[in-house]
């Protein structure tokens, strides 16, 4: 085997080990996430738009439907220690793209003792596409996590 | 694949089948009242006879028979979401407001010319049951100078603000601030209560609805309107328009008997088929009521020409919150439920102005003249508008930019007639319609 083979086996081979050492830690960290969520089973996992933060939202009881108040859960995690929720405040509004239109309510947002965050009244009044906009606020930071909603 | 085209199709058939046990007429109910009469003379005259022969089953349309075969999962799944009406959302700030000795004294009231200044026009004046519960006019001539439309009151119940700028979050609320508009009945809250409490008729129908005598002491009288207004409400409530043709489709499009389906007109199922899609009117005209409920501009011109004059949901929401006769005011019978507090979450920004409120399409037809100053005489002008926005005007810096113009052709705008038309249902029974006769 030539010395220009070897090392190309080598590189292989490191790229191998790197890639399962990347997956192990995701891993790790998927399942800490997890873990922190605990029974608050997240509809949707979303990162902030700064990577600062992992966001796990609930699924409002009957989905995200037209014309309904919606109620949900959410619970904040630092991206970097996803064990438990973060000390940050949250705000959360709708908008239409299509449309240039938001919501018409303003939701009511609740921090409960376990860091989870209960937010209540969010009415989205046509069908199509709904950005549902959740801002992560943690002075001097604010960071905006996002999820993308098709209502009928 | 597969599993979700068939979870969708469950999930549209089990709304449906929830809906219809909810109160409605059955499918078998005749779409259309062919024998609705003609008005003569005021509204609080004999009701025309109504045929009481079942309608003919209208033959299979051949055309419709391959549009319905042809429909693919998500279109049934939106078409489902507009029927059948269903019942109303109720009024928790109205405990009379399915009261039927309240729904029988607020009937007597909407016939009676007395709230009126003039003596001579009643709610039922410019809410006609011969025209759908409209006035056919397109600006009303009541005791003053409305600049408004007149709105149907057929299934006002499935609102949630009413006046087109939504002044006001209750069907009572809405009957109490037109009887008090100098502009429109005006006789106001002292001459609803000497009314009731003067005349031996109302004084027993309101001694039977809510168990006390009404007066009109000074301390008393706002209650005792305000309960008058809330009797007109649960009367109000009752006047829903029976199953149309497209909820007899939709119906038979649920229950999957395609046979059934394919006698509803191919005209208005290719109108529908533009409804849903391509022509996207379900975007505001949404859900069984065809209404978001909710305001939007769309650009129209007001009558005068110019830019729009009036501020529509902008301003409403400053006058609902000031209103004392809103829901969360202390006349209302719960002003701390979820349904009344909706009002402090309102969210109100300039561009809300010129908006109003997304008018329902069930009996549209019946209903003309059209938008909230009258602009359009017809159907078709309607259509001829959306199809190229002519003259529409810009509103606000962002406004709603999904309004396009949809270039319709003759074809199209017929078949959206056509459907539109087939949401005519019937009226409510007669008993319902007309002024009760006094008693002997």
């Amino acid at each position: 085997m030539s010395s220009k083979n070897l090392r190309a086996r080598i590189a292989a081979c490191a790229l191998v080990l790197a890639g399962i050492a990347y997956a192990s830690a995701t891993s790790r960290a998927a399942t800490q996430e997890n873990a922190a969520a605990g029974e608050h089973a997240a509809y949707k996992t979303v990162r902030s738009n700064g990577g600062r933060y992992v966001l796990h939202v609930t699924e409002p009881e009957g989905g995200f439907v037209r014309g309904k108040p919606l109620a949900f859960d959410v619970r904040v995690l630092r991206a970097d220690d996803p064990t438990q929720p973060a000390t940050v405040g949250l705000l959360v509004d709708a908008d239409m793209p299509e449309h240039l239109h938001g919501t018409n309510r303003v939701p009511r947002i609740e921090r409960r003792a376990d860091g989870t965050f209960r937010v209540e009244n969010l009415y989205l009044h046509m069908p199509g596409w709904w950005e549902v906009f959740l801002d992560v606020v943690e002075s001097p930071w604010t960071e905006r996590a996002q999820l993308r909603v098709e209502v009928e | 694949m597969k599993r979700l085209v068939t979870f969708v199709l469950a999930s549209a058939v089990a709304s449906w089948a929830v809906a219809s046990c909810a109160g409605r007429n059955t499918a078998n109910d005749t779409a259309n009242d062919t024998a609705r009469g003609a008005l003569s003379g005021t509204a609080s005259e004999s009701p025309p006879a109504i045929s009481t022969e079942p309608a003919p089953s209208p033959p299979v349309d051949r055309p419709s028979v391959e549009l319905v075969a042809a429909l693919d999962a998500l279109t049934i799944q939106r078409i489902l979401r507009h029927g059948p009406l269903g019942a109303p959302a109720p009024d928790p700030t109205n405990r009379v407001a399915t009261s039927l000795e309240a729904a029988h004294l607020g009937q007597r009231l909407f016939y009676d010319p007395r709230l009126s200044l003039d003596g001579f026009h009643s709610c039922a004046s410019c809410h006609m049951p011969t025209r759908g519960f409209a006035d056919g006019l397109d600006l009303p001539v009541p005791v003053g100078s409305s600049d408004r439309h007149v709105p149907s009151v057929l299934n006002a119940a499935h609102q949630r603000w009413f006046f087109w700028d939504g002044r006001a979050d209750s069907l009572w609320s809405q009957a109490l601030a037109v009887i008090s508009n100098p502009k429109e009945l005006g006789v106001g809250r002292p001459g609803l209560a000497r009314l009731v409490t003067h005349d031996a008729i109302y004084r027993a129908e309101y001694r039977a609805a809510f168990g006390e005598d009404p007066s009109d002491a000074p301390t008393d009288e706002d209650r005792t309107a305000v309960n008058a207004a809330k009797a007109i409400a649960a009367y109000e409530a009752q006047l829903e328009s029976g199953d149309s043709a497209f909820d007899q489709f939709a119906g038979a499009l649920a229950a999957n008997d395609l046979d059934a389906a394919a006698t509803y007109p191919s005209d208005a199922l290719r109108g529908l088929l533009l409804f849903v899609g391509r022509a996207n009117c379900r975007s505001c005209h949404a859900g069984p009521n065809f209404s978001d409920g909710e305001f939007h501009s769309i650009g129209m011109a007001p009558r005068g020409g110019g830019k729009p004059s009036h501020p529509g949901r902008m301003r409403g929401i400053e006058i609902l919150r000031a209103d004392p006769f809103r829901g969360s005011g202390p006349w209302s019978d719960a002003p701390t439920s979820e349904h009344a507090r909706e009002v402090d979450a309102l969210v109100q920004s300039s561009e809300q102005w010129g908006q109003v409120r997304t008018p329902s399409l069930r009996n549209v037809a019946r209903t003309a003249p059209y938008m909230s100053e009258g602009q359009k005489a017809t159907l078709r002008e309607i259509l001829e508008y959306y199809s190229t926005l002519e003259g529409a005007v810009t509103v606000a810096h962002h406004g709603e930019q999904v309004l396009k113009p949809l270039a319709l052709s003759e074809g199209d705008m017929t078949d959206l007639e056509a459907f539109l038309r087939s949401l005519d249902g019937r009226d409510p029974p007669d008993e319902r319609v007309w002024a009760p006769p006094k008693p002997r």
